[in-house]
């Protein structure tokens, strides 16, 4: 490099032949800098000097010293008097925070704040929900709020208002400034974000403008009273048809039986003589608002319904009828009436029945017929019949359209019909009402024939009563717990909490505990146990100790369901973490075995203790009562002699003189399924310490083939809680 | 019981029973960090604030209060807790099998 440089050098510079290039140009060139520097930095060196000694002097008449800290000397006097001065800030800052927190070194967690890290996370959207900015714009709608129209404020005073605002915000009046929102860089500023309300424009109407107004409405006026006497007298012909909608949705509304929602069977066209001239005047009076169109147009609001009767007539909504149903209904008797009378003319055909309250019994068709020709008014047979108030009957029977028309209307359903009908049933139906009759009629007969003593189900197991206190007669009774215990046999033999499929809706609870999680348990621990559910593709199967913990725990809990609260529990379950501290069990937490601590540990009758140890899950069951250690392992190998060994170990350290040696045996190999893949031995467990706590396991044990749906059940079991019945899942 | 008599009772007092601040140890086997808190405050701002310091994911790692696993929503008042108290920090448990360490044995 050093020689490259030279050598362009000599070419630019040019100064001659030169026998050595490399080591003396170099010492020439830096003897020429240095020479040069030399020259400029004398004098500068001069000038700083002169500078500093100046500055020196002024400092000295000044009296300004150089500033270096003195700390006051820690004299013995001082200490004692408590200088403040003494201390170094260091110290002084450490015995404050020491003072604050408390000594503590962790600090105090109520006056940290959190790391900026967390407030990212807590906070995504800083700055859109920031509460500043709320506040802002609350404040800025309040403003302009106060500026709307209101009815209560005149409008002079709003125009007063109006254009205050105006002049403050120059942007929504002036055009001019009204452009410059076009402009890129207002694009991005915050304003434009609170877009602001459109202000109404003031109208003032001047003198003039307002004379012209009250004329042209005062001609309005005139012009409408004179169209409403030309119409008065055209009104008063169809004032009735116009007030009826009315009239029956007033009627309606009271209390009227669905079926008066029908027309009367043939329409009324003749006004009722009741009608008297005055009500006439006073609809008429009262027409001027057009009562067709209000009760169309209500008919509008609340739709056509579609609610039938019984015989196919359109039902009332809520006591109204809205008149195109009224008409619908008309129609519809016609085309009863119609059929009827084809019917009648064909009348190998039985008629068909709409209702279907009417039961087939011919006692109850003869009743009704009764019923009817008592009556008769014998319009309808439908079940409502008995329902209808006689004088709207009266009304219908005397009707003229009746007379008319006796061959139609009458005829739909009448009784005669009805009972024509059961006659020309086919015989078979007939039949078979009367087999269905007689068996009725004999089953007491036979059931008292067939009844056995032996057989008698009704008499209970009474059990002997208590001794009294003077009675001298001693009976064997047995005591709630004895009932208790017998119940839970009984239970065992019928294996209630057999592992079987779970129903579709607690697949659906256990999908949905998979994919959001429950309660303590995060979706990412129930993915290990059912990973299929989970919507992350490859998940792990193997399961982890909050999910193996609780499960045994909830075991435990099972197994204690029925202790009272005082009592040492019969099933425990510990910590997958208490194993690792057994091997030194001098130090083991006494807190974490409370419940079962020193002696009445040989209380318990079972304590289930899942391992973890290089990453593999077994079980361990201490039965204190029989003086048992077990272990089961769903691998059939591993270090479980040694796990033994250590248990047994803390045993002894933990019961004291209450350890009997010759009475504890250890079975390292106890009897458990066998898992065929890498990933179950976590669930095999739990279903183990399942089965063992409910006394299944001698029984039926379970298999591998089993896995899927233990594993459903352990994720569905610690949602629900608790263990599912079979019946129940 | 030595150990029964040991155990916690919100009933008795110990010097201020029902102070609101409460020093709890947080131990991880190596380090031991002391944390004041109040009673009602959730204890899952003690366990980010302990994880942070030691560089943890909260999710990995179990806070044991008496053997049972402590959940973030807990406070100091729901588990009856005292002045002085440990919680455990430990490592999550995972596991399926042997065979897998046995097959890379044989790979070897």
């Amino acid at each position: 490099m050093a020689a490259n440089a030279d050598m362009d050098w000599q070419a630019t510079t040019n100064l001659g032949a030169i026998t050595e290039p490399s080591a003396p140009s170099t010492t020439r060139i830096g003897g020429f800098f240095s020479s040069l520097c030399g020259f400029v930095r004398k004098p500068v060196y001069a000038i700083i000097r002169a500078f500093r000694r100046e500055k020196k002097a002024a400092n000295a008449r000044n009296n300004i010293r150089r500033r270096v800290p003195i700390s006051p000397i820690p004299t013995r006097e001082r200490v004692l008097q408590g200088d403040g001065d003494i201390i170094t800030p260091i110290v002084e800052r450490k015995r404050k925070a020491s003072e604050e927190v408390g000594d503590i070194e962790g600090g105090d967690i109520d006056s940290m704040k959190p790391s900026k890290r967390r407030l990212r996370e807590l906070d995504t959207n800083f700055n859109d929900y920031s509460p500043w900015k709320t506040e802002l714009w609350v404040q800025e709608t309040i403003k302009e709020s106060a500026l709307l129209p209101d009815s209560s404020v005149s409008q002079e005073e709003h125009e007063t208002k109006y254009i205050a605002h105006a002049g403050r915000n120059r942007s929504s009046i002036s055009p001019l400034r009204a452009d410059t929102k076009k402009h890129p860089s207002y694009r991005f500023s915050p304003y434009k974000r609170t877009p602001r309300p459109v202000l109404p424009k003031v109208v003032t109407l001047s003198r003039a403008q307002n004379g012209l107004r009250e004329f042209l409405w005062a001609a309005d006026e005139e012009d409408e009273k004179d169209t409403m006497d030309e119409e008065t007298p055209k009104q008063d012909n169809t004032a009735q048809s116009q007030a009826e909608p009315v009239k029956a949705e007033a009627i309606g509304a009271k209390s009227m039986p669905a079926n008066l929602a029908r027309p009367a069977p043939i329409q009324q066209k003749m006004p009722s003589p009741s009608t008297t001239n005055d009500e006439k005047s006073t609809e008429a009076s009262s027409s001027l608002f057009d009562e067709e169109e209000d009760a169309e147009y209500r008919a509008y609001l609340r739709r056509d319904h579609l609610s039938f009767d019984a015989d196919g007539y359109k039902l009332p909504i809520d006591g109204w009828i809205s008149p195109e149903t009224k008409k619908w209904n008309e129609e519809h008797q016609q085309r009863l009436a119609a059929q009827a009378a084809i019917e009648q003319q064909t009348p190998s055909r039985p008629p068909r029945k709409f209702s279907p309250d009417t039961s087939p019994d011919p006692l109850q068709e003869v009743t009704l017929k009764v019923k009817i020709e008592k009556t008769e008014k014998t319009i309808y047979t439908s079940p409502f019949v008995e329902d209808v108030p006689q004088e709207e009957e009266k009304g219908r029977s005397a009707s003229p359209v009746v007379e008319i028309k006796p061959e139609i209307a009458p005829q739909t359903k009448s009784p005669a019909a009805d009972v024509s009908a059961v006659k020309e049933q086919p015989e078979a139906i007939v039949e078979e009402d009367a087999s269905v009759l007689t068996d009725i009629l004999e089953t007491p007969a036979k059931q008292l024939q067939n009844l056995k003593i032996s057989e008698d189900t009704t008499a209970k197991e009474y059990r002997t009563p208590k001794a009294g206190i003077f009675g001298t007669v001693r009976t064997d009774r047995k005591t709630r717990r004895q009932v208790l215990i017998e119940e839970r046999e009984l239970e065992k033999a019928r294996g209630e909490y057999k592992l079987v499929p779970l129903s579709a809706e607690w697949d659906r609870k256990v999908r949905n505990a998979v994919k959001n999680g429950h309660a303590r348990w995060e979706a990412t621990d129930f993915a290990r146990v059912v990973p299929q559910y989970s919507g992350f593709g490859h998940q792990s199967k193997w399961l982890n100790d909050a999910v193996i913990n609780d499960y045994i725990a909830m075991v435990a809990q099972h197994g204690c369901r029925d202790d009272r609260s005082t009592q040492v529990p019969t099933v425990a379950a510990l910590s997958s973490y208490f194993f690792a501290k057994m091997s030194d069990p001098a130090n083991a937490p006494k807190r974490w075995t409370r419940k079962i601590a020193g002696k009445s540990l040989l209380e318990c009758e079972l304590i289930l203790l899942p391992i973890n140890s290089g990453s593999h899950w077994t079980l361990c069951t201490i039965e204190p009562k029989k003086c048992k250690v077990t272990m089961y392992n769903s691998m059939g190998h591993g270090s479980n002699a040694s796990h033994a060994r250590t248990i047994l170990g803390y045993l002894k350290f933990h019961l004291g003189n209450a350890f009997e040696e010759g009475k504890w045996t250890v079975n390292d190999k106890g009897v458990s399924p066998q898992q065929t893949n890498s990933d179950d031995c976590g669930v095999f467990a739990c279903t183990t310490a399942r089965q063992i706590m409910l006394g299944q396991m001698d029984k039926t044990p379970y298999t591998h083939e089993i896995m899927p749906i233990a594993r459903k059940r352990l994720v569905a079991e610690l949602v629900n809680g608790g263990l599912i019945k079979a019946d129940e899942s | 019981m030595a150990d029964q008599d040991q155990s916690p009772n919100g009933a008795q007092p110990e010097g201020n029973p029902q102070s609101e601040h409460l020093n709890i140890k947080v131990t991880d086997n190596n380090n031991e960090v002391f944390f004041k808190i109040k009673r009602s405050t959730k204890l899952e701002k003690l366990m980010n604030a302990f994880c942070e310091r030691q560089g943890k994911d909260v999710k990995t790692v179990r806070f044991l209060f008496d053997g049972t696993r402590v959940t973030g929503q807990d406070t100091p008042d729901i588990l009856e807790m005292n002045d002085g108290d440990t919680l455990e920090v430990h490592q999550e448990q995972i596991g399926g099998s042997m065979m897998v360490y046995r097959r890379e044995w044989d790979e070897v």
